[in-house]
């Protein structure tokens, strides 16, 4: 007898980190991550929701769970990191300008100005460094949510 | 594959400390932290007048999820529901406590994110287990 296989889980954890991406890059809303790093559980959530519901036969396990949700995190974390750098290289210069013209007005320590005019440099390193260490983090956060979602929401599919 | 993944986990649950310890900071850090946590100086741990890049509760999460993922018990699905009950009621109890009568304490909010991490470092234990039991069959 052939042995059914379980669906496939990159599409899946796909769709759970553009979701929690996106989601974690709107400013205001973004804010929800503060309550343990919601939005990013949300996407990593779905990711496991969505393999389940796509056979109902499928059993899940706690590693299944996590891969899932780890994926999805470490997706979402690259989507972060990308959309951040691309929003400060967007409104940065424009603050930047603004920040300059008040510091002049207001006849501010030198030292400081060019403190204020050399930030918009560090774009570039910040994307570096949001790229290595946001999909690593939030691929923890996602796989701690999708193992403790899967645990309260799907205890009759887990085996 | 076991030791890989629970090495991965406390790295990265434990590097707001390592960079608290090391006296290490960068913008870009503080940016990828940003979303995660509301960033207060007054609710976070410093050392040396450096802040931590977390509050004191997140702190205690972290560092509860380090702790954990090298639980050796295997817990289970019942057992977590009832302890994750627990430790959001302590939590709770305590984020409404401290602003309308205790203020802010930081070994209380180590203590109880502390807890809540170190659950879900343990159940994230049990799914590292079975991930390498599953690799290795």
């Amino acid at each position: 007898m052939m042995e059914e296989s379980a669906p496939g889980k990159f599409k899946f954890m796909a769709i759970g980190g553009v979701i929690g991406g996106v989601l974690s890059s709107i400013p205001c809303l973004s804010a929800l991550n503060c309550c343990f790093c919601l939005l990013i559980g949300v996407g990593s959530y779905l990711a496991v929701k969505l393999w389940l519901d796509a056979d109902a036969s499928t059993k899940l396990t706690m590693g299944d769970a996590a891969m899932l949700g780890a994926g999805s995190g470490a997706i979402a974390g690259v989507i972060t990191a990308v959309l951040g750098a691309l929003m400060s290289l967007i409104t940065g210069p424009m603050q930047q300008e603004m920040m300059m013209e008040l510091f002049q007005e207001l006849d501010v320590d030198p030292q400081l100005l060019a403190m204020v005019d050399q930030t918009g440099s560090g774009a570039m390193a910040g994307l570096c460094i949001g790229l290595i260490v946001s999909p690593l983090l939030y691929g923890l956060f996602g796989a701690l949510w999708a193992i403790a979602g899967a645990s309260l929401m799907h205890k009759d599919r887990m085996e | 594959m076991s030791l890989l993944l629970r090495g991965w986990a406390t790295l990265v649950a434990l590097l707001p400390w390592l960079m608290l310890i090391a006296g290490f900071e960068h913008p870009a850090l503080w940016e990828v932290f940003r979303p995660l946590c509301h960033q207060e100086a007054a609710r976070s741990l410093s050392l040396d007048g450096l802040q931590m890049m977390i509050c004191s509760r997140c702190a205690g999460i972290y560092l509860g999820v380090a702790v954990g993922v090298w639980s050796p018990f295997r817990i289970s699905i019942g057992h977590f529901r009832v302890l994750l009950m627990v430790a959001l009621a302590v939590m709770g109890a305590h984020v409404a406590l401290q602003n309308i009568w205790l203020g802010i304490h930081h070994p209380v909010r180590l203590t109880t994110g502390l807890l809540l991490g170190m659950l879900l470092g343990a159940l994230l234990s049990v799914a590292i287990r079975n991930i390498a039991e599953t690799s290795a069959s």
